[in-house]
């Protein structure tokens, strides 16, 4: 085998095999997703966090504006602590409110952010201080029921 | 024009390298050149190339400064094994075997197949260790060799497989060049010139292109044979060269292994058990039997010698000190021709 | 039954004992690597014949792989009306496993097998020796390149493998599903995840590439100088490199998923 066939060969695999492994990084795997040049984070409290993770999506509007960075436990409070790390080019009033949801009914847990109306800014180790913990899926059902168990005692009574 | 220019002046450059011991050397080389490539066709050219090479052998001289061969004379032994034992495990190869190999000789160690030819020709090249006693090349003991001690000293020796051991990957010419290619950093035209000279020399330069597979067994013989002086090397081991050629390549392979030697004015060791073609071209013979040295001389000394391994040997007689059969029991008790015992067979 | 497990003993010890040879010859290959990237010419030499001589079937397996895993997912997404997440498992089953493990079963088996029937050939034909008796060291001259070579070819087989299977999937998603392409190359990507998935899947190719090399190397290094014992060397090393890669995947997954 000629020397510089097998050079234009092992050339050519090298190549391929950069342009599949860079492929997979950016167009299958989320490489390419243009990341924040700056970001801020925030803290936000819930009583219950459900199903969520770290690396979940914040979103506002339905639009990817941040991740959730980090997720803790405050052991005098004994709320979850997360942190959420926005997206410097999106800026929410003061007073706007996050809220554990879930997309679909077996989707992917998410944060949403609807905002306020304050004229301030939140800005980089701010609080967010309205929160709406997530929906339990079993305690729903459970409250449903007993609603309606309640709602039969009192027809009952009634009668 | 131009690149015999430049090789002009690598030529005018060399030549004040050259003057140094290599110097002396030099002429030596020039008669192998004469030798290997003295086509007068080419005379002109030839001229050129002749320079060109004897620049190429300076070169590789003075890559071994170790070496110069004014500081030795021809009674000085340049392979000394003194007193060598080595076993396998617990089975002795060699009980004791102590011989000289003078500088610029060839000698030839013979026996019987598997008594341990091969393994001295691995001690020589440092390969095996010796259990016991010392072997020593161009002075030196092998032993006391580290690793690139022995490279170094294994720079100066070229060894004949005894099957050749071509690398099959390779052509013909890249084998011959692997050397040059490994140990030197001489110019890809100078290695080719340096290539295709030792392929002449063993009469093959037209094979140069081709892949060992394709080469006839005597040709394959021939080949390793140029690739392992490819260095020009002080010592040269031939392991069975005579082995399974027919007897035009017995004898090609014979006379090129003299001439080698006296050209590069190098020393050579031919195992084999190829008594007439050893006869032919080695100055001095030695005998192995049994891990032993059995008998020694020149090959006249051989031909007249009264010792009884020798005199089998020689005269290939097929019982005398090495037995024709293995030891066994007696054959007719095996065959049941004698009831010595007839208790002992059982019928059923 | 004692001696069954007697037998066990032995063949443990000898497991033990060769895996410990595999180690001490692994450091040899690193100490003598230094000549396959200074004379990087004799490991691309190996690349050619251990990487670009399997490309074909490497390439053909993975688009083969990536249409059934997609026709599979199909049959049982369907079932929960999710048949558009295809994209998300082809990708990620061959990204984060198929593609490292299956590419490196092809590996040993097409690439292994050759590099130690090379090498145990050389020995049988003394090759190796009269290397060693030109001052030239087989470990740095032959032994190094073609394990820097299997190395470097895997990782680079494991990607087109990955890459061949995906579009496989995308072949069979947008012709004989009818899934919409945005919609399985929109869901791919946000599932797809470049940290845990391609990276990992990446670091597992790598390190199976060089548990083959070593093995391949190995057995061709220490094989009987004979046909027989060649022939026995290649199948040994097909068994043991099927057997580490799948043991290393276990374990590499295993640390991997931990606190995802």
């Amino acid at each position: 085998m000629d020397r510089k066939t097998i050079d234009l060969w092992v050339g050519i695999f090298m190549l391929m095999g950069i342009a599949a492994l860079l492929w997979l990084s950016l167009r299958v795997g989320n490489l390419g997703e243009d990341r924040p040049s700056s970001t801020y984070s925030v803290e936000a409290k819930f009583t219950n966090i459900g199903g969520l993770k770290a690396k979940a999506p914040v979103k506002s509007a339905g639009v990817l504006v941040g991740r959730v960075s980090d997720i803790k436990f405050d052991n005098d409070k004994f709320q979850a602590v997360v942190i959420l790390t926005v997206d410097g080019r999106y800026s929410f009033p003061k007073d706007t409110s996050a809220s554990i949801l879930t997309s679909g009914l077996l989707g992917e847990v998410y944060i949403g952010l609807e905002p306020g109306a304050d004229e301030k800014k939140l800005t980089n180790g701010d609080k967010v201080t309205l929160t709406q913990s997530a929906v339990v899926l079993e305690r729903l059902i459970g409250q449903f029921m007993f609603g309606k168990a309640a709602e039969g005692d009192t027809t009952a009574a009634k009668k | 024009m131009t690149a015999a220019a430049i090789k002009f002046g690598e030529f005018v450059d060399a030549e004040r390298v050259g003057n140094t011991p290599t110097a002396a050397r030099h002429s030596q080389t020039s008669a192998t050149g004469s030798i290997h490539c003295a086509t007068p066709a080419e005379t002109g050219m030839v001229n050129v190339k002749m320079k060109h090479i004897a620049v190429a052998h300076a070169t590789l001289r003075q890559q071994k400064p170790t070496h110069t061969i004014l500081s030795s004379t021809p009674s000085q032994s340049f392979v000394e094994i003194d007193n060598v034992d080595f076993s396998y495990g617990k089975r002795a190869i060699l009980k004791g075997i102590s011989l000289k190999v003078p500088k610029g000789r060839v000698v030839a160690i013979m026996g019987g197949s598997g008594c341990g030819k091969t393994t001295l020709l691995r001690l020589i090249g440092g390969q095996l260790a010796p259990s016991k006693g010392m072997v020593r090349v161009d002075g030196q003991d092998i032993a006391s060799l580290d690793r690139d001690g022995m490279y170094a000293m294994r720079r100066k020796m070229g060894m004949l497989f005894q099957f050749g051991a071509l690398f099959t990957d390779m052509t013909v010419f890249d084998n011959i060049a692997f050397q040059l290619r490994e140990h030197t950093t001489l110019p890809a035209d100078m290695i080719r010139d340096l290539v295709l000279m030792k392929l002449n020399a063993v009469g093959l330069r037209g094979t140069a292109k081709l892949f060992p597979a394709e080469l006839s067994g005597g040709m394959a013989r021939r080949v390793a044979l140029a690739r392992a002086v490819a260095l020009d090397p002080m010592l040269i081991m031939y392991d069975e060269p005579f082995a399974g050629l027919d007897p035009i390549s017995l004898s090609v392979v014979g006379q090129t292994i003299r001439k080698l030697n006296n050209a590069l004015g190098a020393t050579s060791i031919v195992v084999t058990h190829d008594i007439v073609e050893s006869m032919q071209i080695v100055d001095y013979l030695y005998f192995i039997s049994d891990g032993r040295i059995v008998g020694q001389g020149t090959p006249d000394e051989i031909r007249h010698s009264e010792e009884p391994f020798v005199k089998q040997f020689v005269h290939a007689e097929l019982d005398g000190p090495v037995p024709f059969h293995y030891p066994a029991g007696d054959f007719g008790e095996q065959l049941g021709l004698v009831p010595t015992l007839p208790a002992s067979r059982t019928q059923s | 039954m004692i001696n069954a497990i007697r037998n066990l003993g032995v063949r443990g010890i000898n497991a033990l004992w060769r895996g410990g040879s595999m180690a001490r010859f692994f450091m040899l290959i690193l100490a003598n690597s230094g000549m396959s990237f200074r004379r990087f010419r004799l490991t691309i030499r190996e690349i050619y014949f251990a990487g670009v001589m399997s490309l074909v079937i490497i390439m053909v397996s993975g688009l083969f792989i990536g249409m059934v895993v997609g026709l599979q997912g199909f049959e049982t997404l369907q079932h929960y009306g999710a048949e558009e997440t295809m994209g998300v498992l082809v990708a990620l089953s061959l990204v984060r496993e198929l593609g490292p493990v299956v590419t490196a079963l092809l590996f040993a088996s097409r690439a292994g097998s050759a590099i130690t029937a090379e090498i145990g050939l050389m020995k049988a034909t003394e090759q190796l020796k009269a290397m060693d008796m030109m001052a030239i060291d087989p470990m740095a001259r032959v032994v190094a390149p073609r394990f820097w070579a299997g190395a470097i070819s895997m990782p680079v087989l494991a990607a087109l493998f990955s890459s061949m299977g995906i579009f496989g999937g995308y072949l069979v998603a947008t012709l004989l599903v009818g899934i919409d392409s945005g919609v399985f190359w929109s869901n791919l990507h946000a599932a797809v995840d470049f940290r845990y998935d391609v990276l990992n899947g990446f670091v597992k190719s790598v390190v199976f590439g060089v548990a083959i090399s070593i093995i391949a190397t190995f057995e061709g290094f220490d094989a009987d100088p004979t046909a027989e014992g060649v022939a026995r060397a290649t199948t040994r090393t097909v068994v043991t490199s099927a057997l580490t890669v799948l043991l290393l995947d276990l374990i590499l997954t295993g640390f991997m998923l931990r606190g995802d």
